[in-house]
Formats: C-alpha cells, sequence, structure tokens
C-alpha cells in the first residue's frame, strides 16, 4: 500500500507544482473565493428560510444525498464500474506484488479523501448552520464516516473481488438495488396520492419512519437519526442492524480470496475512461456509463469527389447509427415544440406568440452548446487535410450534415408549436430557419474560438467565449427582428433577424475554414 | 521458468485462446509470432495476470496471480501507459517501492543513462512521447530484475540506438538465466535473439522450432513455411 500512497502523493505533488506555475490557478482560486465567500454568508440565510436551520433539517439533508448515493454506488460497482483506475494503474499497479484487495481500496482512495472532507465541512455546518451540538457533531464525523465507509469498501471488495460466482452475486444485487429504489418509488406515489401535493412530500418522504426500514440506504438513515436526534425503538434497532450488516460484510471481504481476476474488467473499463477523458479533454460532452454504441450494417453511393467526399462519408457514417441523424438533441427540440403547443392550446396567445419559437430554440442552442458533432472531428482526421479542393469547400461539405440536421431538429420544435400557435406557412418556415441559423452560428463559433483562443484560453474560459459570441450574434438578431417587426411586420423581422444572424455565421465560418488549410493550426 | 498449460480465453462466446500449452526454461528466449487476430497478445495478457482464463500458468513454478510470483515478473505491454504526473524518476522509484527492491540511486541512473532517459527523468509521464514512454516502461520492467519478463511488440515507436539497446539487454537476460518471452511481428528484429519460435493462427498454436531444429533457416523462412508461405498470407 506504501507504494500506492506514494503514486498519489507524488502525482498530487506534482499537479499543484505545475497549477502554481499557471496564471490561471490564480484567477480559478480567486474566483472560487469569492464564490466559497458568498456561499459562507448566503447559505446560513437560505437554510433559515427554508426552515432547515435545525439539527431535522440537516437530517432531512442528509438523508436525502444517503438516498441518492447508496443506491447508486452499489449499482456501480455490482457493474464493475464502479471504481476508476487508468491505464497506468494496468500496467504498473496490477502487475506488482500489491494485494488486489489493497488495489481495489487504492482506486477508491480519491472517494475516501472526499468524503473525509465533506464529512470534516458538515462537522462545522452541523454545529454553525444547524445548531447542532459540537460533541454530537464530533461523534457523527467519527462515527458515520468509519462504519459508512467500512460498509461501503467491504461491499465493494466483495462484489469486485468475488471470484466465485462473482458475476451471479452482482446480478442479485442489481436486482435488490432495483427492488430498493422500485419500493422507495412506489412509497414515493403512494404519498403523492394519499397526501396535498406539495413540497412537504419530499420531508415527509425523507422522514417517514418506513424509510428507515429500507436495508442499507434506510439504515443508513436509521443511523444517522440516532445520532443526530437521538434514539427512538425504529432506529436503535435499524442501527443496529446497519451496523452488524458493517461488521459482517467487513470480516467476510478480510476473509474472502481475491487473486484479481476482476482487473479484466478494470482494465476493459480504464479503457473507456481514457476515452471519455480524452474526450472530455477536447470539449466534448461524454458519458462514462452506459453501453457501448452498436452500429448497423449500412452503404451509400458517392454522388461527386473530392471535398464532397466529406459530406457523403458522415451520411454513411450517420446512417450507420442506430437513429440516423436523430439525437438526444432531437427529442429535446420534439420536447420543446410539444410544450409550446401544450402551453398554446391552454392559454390565449397573442400577435407576439410567434416569438415564442425562436426564443426556446435560441434557450435549447445556448444549453446545449457543449453537444459534438462530426464536423468538429473532421478538423481532427489528417485525411481532411490532404483531399485536393479549396478550405472553404471543405468547410460546406463537413458542415452539410449538420445544417440538415438542424432543419429536421427545427421541424421538431416550429411545426407542432407553430401549428398550435396559429402561426401560417410561410411563419413556421420562418422559425425553422431561424433554428438552422442559430445552429449554423454555433457550429462555426465552437471551431472559430478552439482555432483562435485554444491554446490561450483554459477550457472554463473557453466555453464562456463561445457562449459570449454566441449570444453576442443573437443580442445583434433579436435587436433586428424588433426593428423590423416595429417598422414593417413580422416576417420581415424575421428575415432580418435571419440575415443578421447569417452574416455573423459567414464571419465565423469564414474564420473557421483557415482551419482546413493545415492541421498545425488546431494541434 | 515459465509454464503455460491449458490456457482457454473467451471473450463471451468467442475462443480467442484455444487449449494453448507451452514451457519456457530459464535463460530461454522464447517468440509469439502469428497474424494479427491471432491471440498473441491474450496470452501474454493472460500470464500477466490482467485476464481472466481457464487453465494453469506457472512463473518460477508458482502460479502466475501469486503474489510471490509477481515479484519475479515484469511486463513491458504494446501500448506503454504512464502515470501523468509522475516524473521518470518518480517511476523507478514507485517501482522500487512497489517490488521492496534493494536498488541504488546509482542503478537507477546506469539504467537511465543506458536508454537516453537521464535528461528527461524529470519531466511528467503525459509529456514524454510514445518512444520515451517505451523506453520508460522498459526500464520500470529491467528495474524489477525479474526471472521471467514478457515483451509484447517491445520494438514498436523506438529509435534504432533504444532497439539496439534493448536487444544486447534481451542478450543479457538470458546469459543471467531469465525467462523471455516477446510477441512481435518483427521477424528480422529478433533474428539473432530467439531460441524458441512459436508460431500462432486463430488462438492455437500451430507449430514450434527451436534454433536447433531451424538448422540456420531465416526466422521468416521458418515462419512462411509454417503458415503456408507469404501468398496465403496475401490471400
Amino acid at each position: 500500500m506504501e507504494s500506492l500512497i506514494y503514486v498519489y502523493r507524488a502525482s498530487i505533488r506534482n499537479s499543484l507544482k505545475r497549477s502554481l506555475k499557471k496564471p490561471v490557478t490564480y484567477i480559478y482560486l480567486v474566483l472560487a473565493g469569492c464564490y466559497l465567500t458568498g456561499m459562507l454568508f448566503a447559505m446560513p440565510e437560505m437554510i433559515t428560510d427554508m426552515g432547515l436551520d435545525n439539527p431535522k433539517g440537516l437530517v432531512v439533508i442528509l438523508s436525502f444525498f444517503t438516498l441518492m448515493t447508496v443506491p447508486m454506488n452499489l449499482l456501480s460497482y455490482a457493474k464493475r464500474r464502479g471504481l476508476v483506475f487508468k491505464n497506468s494503474d494496468v500496467q504498473f499497479v496490477f502487475t506488482s506484488p500489491a494485494a488486489p484487495k489493497l488495489v481495489l481500496l487504492y482506486g477508491q482512495i480519491r472517494q475516501y479523501i472526499m468524503g473525509f472532507v465533506f464529512s470534516l465541512l458538515l462537522a462545522f455546518a452541523g454545529v454553525f448552520w444547524f445548531h447542532v451540538s459540537a460533541w454530537i457533531m464530533v461523534a457523527y464525523f467519527v462515527l458515520a464516516f468509519a462504519v459508512e465507509n467500512v460498509l461501503e469498501a467491504s461491499m465493494m471488495v466483495l462484489i469486485y473481488g468475488n471470484e466465485g460466482d462473482g458475476e451471479k452475486t452482482a446480478k442479485v444485487i442489481r436486482w435488490c438495488v432495483f427492488g430498493i429504489l422500485g419500493i422507495l418509488v412506489l412509497f414515493g406515489l403512494y404519498l403523492f396520492y394519499s397526501e396535498n401535493a406539495s413540497f412537504n412530500i419530499v420531508s415527509l418522504f425523507l422522514n417517514h419512519p418506513f424509510l428507515q426500514m429500507v436495508p442499507l440506504a434506510g439504515w443508513n438513515i436509521a443511523f444517522i437519526r440516532l445520532l443526530l436526534l437521538g434514539p427512538t425503538a425504529l432506529n436503535v434497532a435499524c442501527t443496529v442492524l446497519y451496523c452488524i450488516t458493517a461488521f459482517v460484510l467487513g470480516v467476510l471481504a478480510w476473509k474472502m480470496k481475491c487473486t484479481g481476476a476482476y482487473y479484466e474488467d478494470a482494465m476493459s473499463f480504464a479503457e473507456d475512461y481514457t476515452n471519455v477523458l480524452e474526450k472530455s479533454r477536447k470539449g466534448e460532452a461524454v458519458f462514462l456509463f452506459g453501453k457501448k454504441k452498436k452500429y448497423r450494417k449500412a452503404d451509400i453511393v458517392y454522388k461527386g469527389s473530392y471535398a464532397k467526399a466529406i459530406f457523403y462519408r458522415q451520411l454513411l457514417e450517420y446512417k450507420k447509427n442506430r437513429f440516423f441523424i436523430f439525437s438526444p438533441f432531437s427529442l429535446v427540440c420534439l420536447g420543446a415544440g410539444c410544450a409550446i403547443a401544450f402551453f398554446a392550446s391552454r392559454n390565449d396567445v397573442d400577435l407576439y406568440g410567434i416569438f415564442v419559437i425562436p426564443g426556446v430554440s435560441a434557450y435549447i442552442a445556448v444549453l446545449f452548446s457543449g453537444y459534438p458533432t462530426k464536423w468538429e472531428k473532421e478538423l481532427m482526421n489528417p485525411y481532411t487535410y490532404l483531399i485536393p479542393d479549396t478550405a472553404m469547400k471543405k468547410l460546406w461539405y463537413a458542415t452539410l450534415v449538420e445544417h440538415i440536421r438542424a432543419f429536421v431538429d427545427g421541424c421538431l420544435i416550429a411545426v407542432p408549436a407553430g401549428i398550435f400557435l396559429g402561426l401560417n406557412a410561410f411563419q413556421i418556415l420562418l422559425c425553422i430557419l431561424i433554428h438552422v441559423s442559430i445552429q449554423a452560428n454555433r457550429l462555426y463559433l465552437v471551431v472559430f474560438v478552439e482555432a483562435f483562443l485554444g491554446k490561450v484560453l483554459p477550457m472554463l474560459f473557453k466555453r464562456f467565449t463561445k457562449m459570449f459570441l454566441q449570444m453576442f450574434f443573437m443580442g445583434i438578431s433579436i435587436a433586428a427582428a424588433v426593428i423590423g417587426t416595429l417598422l414593417i411586420n413580422v416576417e420581415a423581422g424575421f428575415v432580418l433577424a435571419i440575415l443578421m444572424s447569417g452574416a455573423g455565421t459567414l464571419i465565423a465560418a469564414l474564420g473557421a475554414s483557415v482551419l482546413f488549410e493545415r492541421m498545425e493550426s488546431i494541434e | 521458468m515459465l509454464e503455460v498449460r491449458n490456457l482457454v480465453k473467451k471473450y463471451g462466446k468467442i475462443v480467442a485462446v484455444k487449449d494453448v500449452g507451452f514451457s519456457l526454461e530459464n535463460g530461454t528466449v522464447g517468440i509469439l509470432l502469428g497474424p494479427n487476430g491471432a491471440g498473441k497478445s491474450t496470452i501474454i495478457k493472460s500470464i500477466a495476470g490482467l485476464l481472466r482464463f481457464t487453465g494453469d500458468v506457472r512463473i518460477e513454478g508458482m502460479p502466475a496471480r501469486d503474489v510471490n510470483a509477481k515479484r519475479v515478473f515484469a511486463y513491458v505491454p504494446e501500448i506503454p501507459a504512464m502515470f501523468e504526473m509522475l516524473t521518470v524518476r518518480e517511476h523507478m522509484n514507485y517501482v522500487k517501492q512497489a517490488y521492496a527492491l534493494d536498488v541504488t540511486e546509482e542503478e537507477i541512473d546506469a539504467l537511465l543513462e543506458r536508454f537516453e532517459l537521464r535528461d528527461k527523468q524529470d519531466k511528467l509521464g503525459n509529456e514524454l512521447s510514445k518512444g520515451m514512454m517505451q523506453k520508460v516502461s522498459i526500464c520500470c520492467a529491467l528495474l524489477i530484475k525479474p526471472r521471467v519478463i514478457l515483451f509484447d511488440e517491445p520494438m514498436v515507436g523506438l529509435d534504432p540506438m533504444a532497439i539496439k539497446e534493448l536487444k544486447n539487454v534481451i542478450g543479457e537476460l538470458k546469459s543471467d538465466g531469465v525467462t523471455v518471452l516477446i510477441s512481435t511481428h518483427m521477424l528480422e528484429m529478433v533474428e539473432e535473439l530467439w531460441d524458441v519460435m512459436f508460431v500462432m493462427e486463430e488462438g492455437t498454436i500451430i507449430g514450434e522450432y527451436t534454433k536447433e531444429d531451424a538448422k540456420g533457416k531465416a526466422l521468416d523462412e521458418l515462419f512462411f513455411g509454417i503458415t503456408g508461405g507469404e501468398e496465403q498470407w496475401r490471400a
């Protein structure tokens, strides 16, 4: 374990040293300091306003977090994907003479440290914000941290390290967790229908004695209640069960034979994790959990050469996708369209109801500005630069599919919404075109910023710059729409907005086209 | 000594390695040859304890997953992966501690010098090129002073000087009685090193030659002889 702690300590030390050499770290520190100071002053007031400034309030908050984390952690362990190992761990740790059970604990070390810090902060918050007596908070800090971690580490070792019928055990645990979650949902629904639907239901749910009887998560809540609110027959009984479970599982984990068969799953997860890390460094929104994408068989006829080939290749890739050019973003657009339609059907919409659609389009464009598109990936591909065609043509054909996707997504918002808002076909078409222009704007700005500021700004600042530029162009378009509407009519306002947004898009596109000249510019 | 008996590795319904068995005596250099997807890396990773398998793998007579076996075993993977925030030197220090090695700082210096890493010793893992990572990977493996060492495509990414040095190192390991198993495509690189060659195809060993069996024939001649000639490969 000493060698593993050495890795962790040296990594943190080097990481700190490197960060302190970067000026941006100090900007982050100032921002974080301001945020924390703000929180420090705002939180007590917020807690008091919500009526949670007492031990019962703390219990409600802790119960909520327990319900959120315990089943999720168990599920991720049962899927053998809860621990994050890296490829370097595979090479240097898995092959070393370290005991595989210790390696599992090493995989959790970050969570233990975070848990320790969180518990420490909680102890102070408990005393100062929730008015719990200091000795009770100290007892909570020591006991809860110890028992919770023994229990969780034991579960993790037993699930990950089980080399007998580990898969069967994991499956049973998965179903048990689903069962517990099902019971909790049914209980929540029962309360929802039996009581008056209000915010109080949440408090009622989290304070209900039934909750304490739910194995593990509920027993954990009983343990918290015993420590913070004092004993009742129920919380004492459930706490005893909780501690016995922690002790028994701890002994079982200690005695269980583990030779490291889990390394195979951990290795495959390490590869996925590396890919996710790589993508997130490039600013893509990616998810670690979930099944690997499966692709269908598809073919395509290339009806053109040179840069056009990029378009057809992208189309082929989309045809291999299970949902073709549709993505979760399409669902968001459809949802937004249906929501506007629902709103319009229930309310009287005046003339300016037409502005709802572009407003929603702009809002979701900003909200989902991080979602990845295929064209950004073209810039990472050396073959793109080798195609004998002009940079502008490459840019156009690399983004054409995205414009088609934007048109389809625009239809998903504007058609249902437009019908219920009582718009005519031309107005609906204008709404779709506005959606396309907003998306085109986003499309080019993302890479424009990456090209010109990629090397200078860190990720967070790049995101802010992209968002700022996007909002800047949107602001100009909105101003144009207002002027056009006031001077002529709504349609003219929309056309003006499209023209202004188009001009912004063109500027960004021209800037972004430079990227197709040579790969060096994005490296 | 390395012994592999009845090794079977399945990925779901796909059998990647089918009942493979071989053994390598101390001071022997074994070469695993075969086309892509033949199962070479799967065997290497199984021996290194990274995969579940059925069968028996023994290092110096001990089960490969035994902690004592791991103390005398080293592995150089095909794609090296460094701890991002550890310097080259700190990688060596980690290995020293993880294997409880009695290694002096001078020995570490000498090893780094040999692979031209002395001036890079303060570079972080994420600042190294692939070739440099491969060199660090090799240095870490050699620091262990193993009795059994596995190399998975060790020459890929190395510069000519490092390849030459690695060949010398393998020669020295052999003279010191270390068992060496190398998986590679680069036949010409291991021509003068090998003692036993195992040719793999579709998860099984289809041929085994010792240097004595070869009677002076070149590796590629033997290899294509077993696998049915270059024409069959091209087909």
